[in-house]
């Protein structure tokens, strides 16, 4: 039989190991559309190719419409760092060159609430948010997760 | 001939008409009978170095400037407003993207402000049929796809005020007009992209330039052989109407990029073979190497060699070896925005880069 302070002793220490894989298990994000595209998943590829405007056309030949959250967003940076494998300068500059060729970027929006309203009524419509604050109206097509970001971000 | 010249002439001025009221009545009748989409709630909005964006009509404007200041040891000096571009990108289909960059050339300088006539330039106008994702149909007046230079050359983009001798279009002009394919996929997981063209300028231009195709065909690759390093090769096969004739030439470039962590080293040669006897053929090379120096600031040094003459009257009794070095610092406070100032020498160089100082302010807008 355990001591009851040995017994104590371990339950803390599983509680702090836990709590310690918690806080370096980040925060999952999901690239989202509208829960009632036919599309079920895409790669990390697809995601990629849509939001440099290298893939522009649907399964059907209709157009992609991605759509980015604002530059200092840390879920965009997330995004920009481990989907697009990009920096933010190398992003500058692709889109510079993009610009000069006519191909312009994402549309920007302002939040993740504007992003939810957006997809949930935009087909064809891409875009990401954390994971916790998706809702009915969307569904994950990608999702992944970055151990970086805050998990204070989530309720 | 001069009334089949004059002929010509009315036709092409009829076809610009025509096709300026075929554009209009395209944009009315969108306009009347597009259906409010999901996208409408995007407000239009404009981005510093990224243009004007009206999401609901899949339309954008923008553009760049540049304006320049020279001094050169022969004493020449040349300051004024070199570049003022206007891009207009539209998108009407999801296959179907219309673009045209429109430009003012040398509006202003020293010697005073030069005519709209003389001044206005076409500088690329065209139509792009998205077949699919990886593959597109181009139609119109386009950047020669013939190295890495001249297809992003806008001042912003590019680390000097020069151009290097080998891209300024003598050899190989600087735009095509026709008909070309354009692949862009993978090869082996890495990207790959592949342009085919050709060109019929004689009667499909709209406004002359300087030096351009009289017809000619060839083709671009690009590979990215590494996450770091793309290479590249074109060729082009051209009849290119001088003084005398009109002589066929074939000219081949290699070139590559290399970029990581803000350093970037490019190379672009090219070797071009005519077919008259009295022409020399030309071949020349660019290394240019850039490294990052502190916050925003960059150095860039430049090595050309070019055996030619720039002048056409020139090339055919005295080509000669050319040398050229450029040493230059470039800040970069934002994106859009470049400051560069450069000093330019060499051997044999006054006809087609004159020695001296050299320095601009290029933004896009």
């Amino acid at each position: 039989m355990m001591p009851s302070y040995l017994k104590m002793l371990t339950i803390r220490l599983l509680v702090i190991t836990l709590s310690g894989i918690s806080s370096s298990h980040g925060q999952d994000i999901a690239v989202i559309m509208r829960a009632r595209s036919d599309i079920k998943q895409l790669s990390a590829e697809q995601v990629k190719r849509i939001f440099l405007s290298k893939e522009r056309l649907t399964v059907q030949g209709e157009r992609w419409i991605p759509v980015n959250l604002s530059a200092h967003n840390v879920v965009r940076q997330a995004i920009t760092e481990q989907v697009l494998q990009l920096t933010a300068s190398e992003l500058e500059r692709y889109w510079s060159e993009q610009y000069f060729n006519g191909v312009s970027p994402p549309y920007v929006l302002a939040s993740e609430e504007a992003v939810l309203r957006f997809i949930s009524e935009t087909p064809n419509a891409i875009g990401y948010i954390l994971s916790c604050h998706a809702d009915v109206k969307v569904k994950a097509v990608y999702t992944f997760n970055d151990h970086k970001l805050d998990s204070k971000l989530c309720p | 001939m001069v009334i089949l010249n004059s002929y010509m002439a009315q036709l092409r001025n009829i076809c610009w008409q025509g096709g300026r009221a075929v554009a209009v009545l395209i944009i009315l009748l969108l306009s009347f009978t597009r259906q409010v989409q999901a996208e409408d709630i995007v407000s239009p909005s404009y981005q510093w170095g990224r243009g004007y964006h009206i999401p609901a009509y899949h339309l954008t404007l923008g553009g760049y400037t540049k304006a320049a200041y020279s001094s050169f040891e022969n004493g020449l000096q040349q300051a004024g407003l070199d570049d003022l571009s206007l891009f207009i990108s539209w998108s009407p289909f999801s296959r179907l993207q219309l673009f045209s960059e429109l430009e003012l050339e040398d509006l202003f300088t020293l010697n005073g402000v030069s005519s709209f006539d003389n001044a206005f330039k076409v500088e690329r106008l065209y139509a792009d049929f998205l077949v699919n994702d990886e593959f597109k149909v181009r139609f119109g007046k386009i950047l020669t796809p013939f190295s890495r230079w001249n297809l992003l050359h806008a001042a912003p983009l590019v680390w000097t005020s020069s151009r290097p001798m080998i891209t300024k279009g003598y050899v190989v002009p600087q735009h095509s007009t026709g008909l070309s394919a354009h692949y862009n996929g993978s090869l082996f997981n890495r990207n790959f992209h592949a342009t085919l063209f050709a060109d019929d300028s004689a009667d499909l231009e709209l406004t002359s330039d300087e030096h351009e195709f009289n017809y000619a065909f060839g083709g671009r690759l690009n590979y990215q052989l590494s996450q770091d390093l793309n290479i590249g090769s074109s060729f082009v096969s051209a009849q290119i109407e001088t003084e005398d004739n009109a002589d066929w030439q074939y000219t081949l470039g290699i070139d590559f990029l290399w970029q990581k962590n803000q350093f970037e080293l490019q190379l672009e040669s090219f070797f071009n073979l005519n077919s008259s006897p009295s022409m020399h053929n030309k071949y020349g090379v660019y290394l240019q190497g850039v490294a990052p120096l502190f916050k925003h600031f960059f150095a860039v040094g430049r090595y050309e060699y070019m055996y030619g003459n720039e002048n056409n009257d020139l090339v055919q009794l005295q080509s000669v070896s050319i040398h050229v070095g450029v040493v230059g610092l470039v800040w970069r406070p934002a994106p859009p925005l470049a400051l560069k100032v450069e000093y330019r020498f060499g051997q044999n160089n006054q006809f087609n880069a004159s020695s001296g100082v050299l320095t601009s302010i290029a933004m896009f807008f």
